[in-house]
């Protein structure tokens, strides 16, 4: 079974291109288009991943990050926190990530982006 | 008022040498004419230099009358020989009888010529002639004379001439007395430029300056202070400047008063036309001869323009900071279509070359948007202007937005009437200009995080107002609203609510293409609510 990755943007380009990347490199994909409609899925899938866009509509990227941290069964799923606004890694608190996060800038190139998820996966 | 002065003391001077004899009279006249020598340099058109001359006129037309008294008093002679000015008597001929040594240093020995010859080398009589118009009533004249001197300078000369009477009061010559006042006449030029230069420089120099006495009142101002508040004179600057009336907190005006030192600090003023004016103010003291300070001057400059170029400039750099934002996404978005084509073409995968196809079609078109509103913003386009139907314009917006607007769950609606008089538009910026306002939105209803709203709607709106003769043009939507504090910034800064398609330059935009056709745009917005743009064309019949 591939591992599954949950993209969460609200730019369909984005997502578009997410989806590439990751499926060409063998992962299962998942897309919600904004932090409600991802916290409406993890009802019923748990990802391996998460990619996470900062400024959405509805919910925000922190505020769905937050309740992702709450969440028991949630709360250790790896995230690759991506936006478009520089310095956003400066909207979290770092001694409160709890599991393993990390950031990265748009535009975002897709080996680096799978070498950063490979690290999270433990692969 | 000196020749009055000068007058009385003569009368009693000879009055004096009448009733004393002949010893007295020379020791007054020594004695006046020290103290009116000492006085004649710097403000030698004083009462008591005036009157020191007339002594000295006087005392020097006695000792030519009474020839005896030279005779039998040389040190009196040596007087009239010796006195630092140009000491002359002439007959009613004007001919020179009689000149001391001073007089014949500087013009020579010219004893039997016509004294216009000798001081001024003409042949005429000089107009307004002092000597005949004393010779004609006996009375005292003075007058102002450029001359000739003998190595041929010219000197400003002031000239007092004094009759010389016999024993029987007859006029038998006329003595004249002439002083250089050529250097104290340039210093009193060079004085009087220096003056003048730096009242001209206090009038026109390009700030407001106004000395205030120790209760701020204004007791001096210069002209461009009064061109923009008005005559402040006796008013109190805080009156004057802020329509206040009490001191200002924070006056540094009165810390300047307090501590004698230069205080400085920038604030807002009222012109006298009621507009307001940013002002940077300095504040200095001004001591009298005590030492004390018992006035200050405050100098401000008006920079308001600084601080409106200050403004335009961070909006400049946040605009650019959003710009390099959107750009990022736009190339983000390119390099993911190219990403998924070659994916798909890698695959074979038609579906996937199509959606990453697409991607880069948006994106381009999404670099065209952000193009053409810079050139709006920067102006670089100009207006194309032709009389048209708005209606079919507002129709393609409508028909553009239709299909996003369902997919971002929003019902858009159009209410146009179905007859729209042609007017003045340029088309294309008139199309440029609903887009935004839909884009807004749009963004708007897509991006309101409040979970109890229903449904999501956007009214287009456009009619002609018969009455005014204009068209309307409206957009309204029940989105995220736009915060009262933002008030009518939102035109001037840039202003986004993160649109996922707008440049971000949108109202900006907007406002300046309205401003172009020569209309004017508003909106009404309630946090939460939603919001009404309306944009207003006056009707312009011609082209």
């Amino acid at each position: 079974m591939p591992k599954k990755i949950m993209i969460i943007d609200d730019e369909e380009d984005m997502r578009i291109y997410l989806e590439t990347v990751f499926q060409k490199a063998g992962y299962a994909t998942e897309t919600a288009i904004n932090g409600e409609d991802a916290l409406a899925r993890l009802d019923d899938i748990t990802p391996d991943l998460i990619t996470l866009d900062i400024l959405m509509p509805q919910k925000s990227g922190l505020k769905f990050f937050q309740m992702l941290r709450n969440g028991t069964t949630t709360a250790n799923v790896p995230v690759v926190v991506v936006s478009g606004v520089s310095g956003h890694s400066d909207f979290f608190d770092k001694d409160a990530l709890g599991g393993p996060t990390v950031f990265m800038d748009k535009p975002i190139e897709p080996n680096l982006l799978l070498a950063r998820a490979k690290e999270l996966l433990g692969e | 008022m000196a020749l009055i002065g000068y007058r009385m003391l003569a009368s009693t001077y000879f009055w004096v040498v009448g009733s004393l004899g002949r010893l007295i009279p020379i020791v007054i006249l020594l004695t006046a004419t020290v103290v009116g020598l000492t006085h004649i340099i710097p403000p030698f058109w004083s009462g008591l230099t005036i009157a020191s001359l007339g002594l000295l006129i006087g005392g020097a037309a006695y000792i030519a009358r009474r020839s005896d008294i030279a005779r039998e008093y040389p040190a009196v002679d040596r007087f009239f020989q010796r006195v630092p000015c140009y000491l002359s008597i002439q007959d009613k001929d004007l001919n020179i009888i009689r000149a001391n040594e001073l007089f014949r240093r500087d013009f020579g020995n010219r004893l039997g010529e016509k004294c216009h010859k000798v001081y001024k080398g003409s042949d005429d009589v000089c107009p307004n002639c002092p000597v005949i118009k004393t010779f004609a009533d006996g009375k005292t004249y003075s007058t102002e004379e450029t001359v000739i001197t003998r190595d041929g300078q010219p000197a400003q000369m002031i000239v007092y001439t004094t009759p010389v009477l016999d024993e029987k009061q007859h006029i038998t010559g006329v003595m004249e007395m002439s002083t250089n006042i050529t250097e104290i006449k340039k210093l009193q030029e060079q004085l009087e430029a220096g003056h003048k230069e730096y009242q001209e420089l206090f009038e026109r120099v390009p700030c407001y300056i106004s000395i205030q006495d120790r209760d701020l009142r204004i007791i001096k101002c210069n002209q461009r202070f009064e061109q923009e508040f008005g005559d402040p004179r006796g008013k109190y600057c805080y009156e004057v400047f802020k329509n206040r009336d009490c001191i200002c907190p924070d006056c540094h005006a009165l810390k300047t008063l307090e501590d004698g030192a230069i205080h400085s600090r920038e604030t807002t003023v009222i012109r006298k036309d009621g507009s307001p004016a940013r002002l940077v103010a300095y504040s200095s003291p001004i001591f009298n001869d005590a030492g004390e300070i018992e006035a200050v001057m405050e100098m401000s400059t008006d920079i308001s323009e600084v601080k409106r170029l200050e403004r335009e400039l961070a909006d400049m750099g946040r605009t650019i900071a959003v710009m390099a934002h959107r750009i990022k996404n736009i190339l983000m978005g390119l390099e993911g279509g190219i990403f998924v084509v070659n994916a798909g073409i890698e695959d074979g995968d038609d579906a996937m070359i199509k959606k990453g196809w697409g991607m880069i079609e948006r994106n381009v078109q999404n670099v065209s948007r952000i193009v053409k509103d810079l050139l709006f913003c920067s102006r670089e386009r100009e207006m194309n202007f032709e009389q048209c139907d708005p209606a079919p314009i507002v129709h393609s917006v409508y028909d553009l937005f239709k299909g996003r607007a369902r997919k971002g769950n929003t019902c858009l609606d159009l209410e146009i009437e179905k007859s729209l008089p042609d007017g003045r538009f340029d088309p294309e910026a008139l199309h440029s200009l609903l887009t935004n306002l839909v884009t807004n939105a749009l963004d708007a209803c897509v991006n309101d995080a409040s979970e109890n709203r229903d449904c999501y709607g956007i009214v287009v709106r456009g009619w002609y107002d018969s009455d005014d003769r204009q068209h309307i043009f409206e957009v309204e939507d029940n989105g995220t609203g736009i915060p009262g504090h933002v008030g009518d910034s939102v035109f001037d800064d840039f202003f986004s609510t993160k649109g996922r398609e707008g440049t971000g330059l949108g109202l900006l935009v907007a406002h300046k293409i309205v401003e172009e056709h020569g209309g004017r745009i508003t909106f009404r917005s309630r946090d939460g609510q939603g919001t009404v743009f309306r944009v207003i064309f006056p009707l312009h019949e011609s082209a």
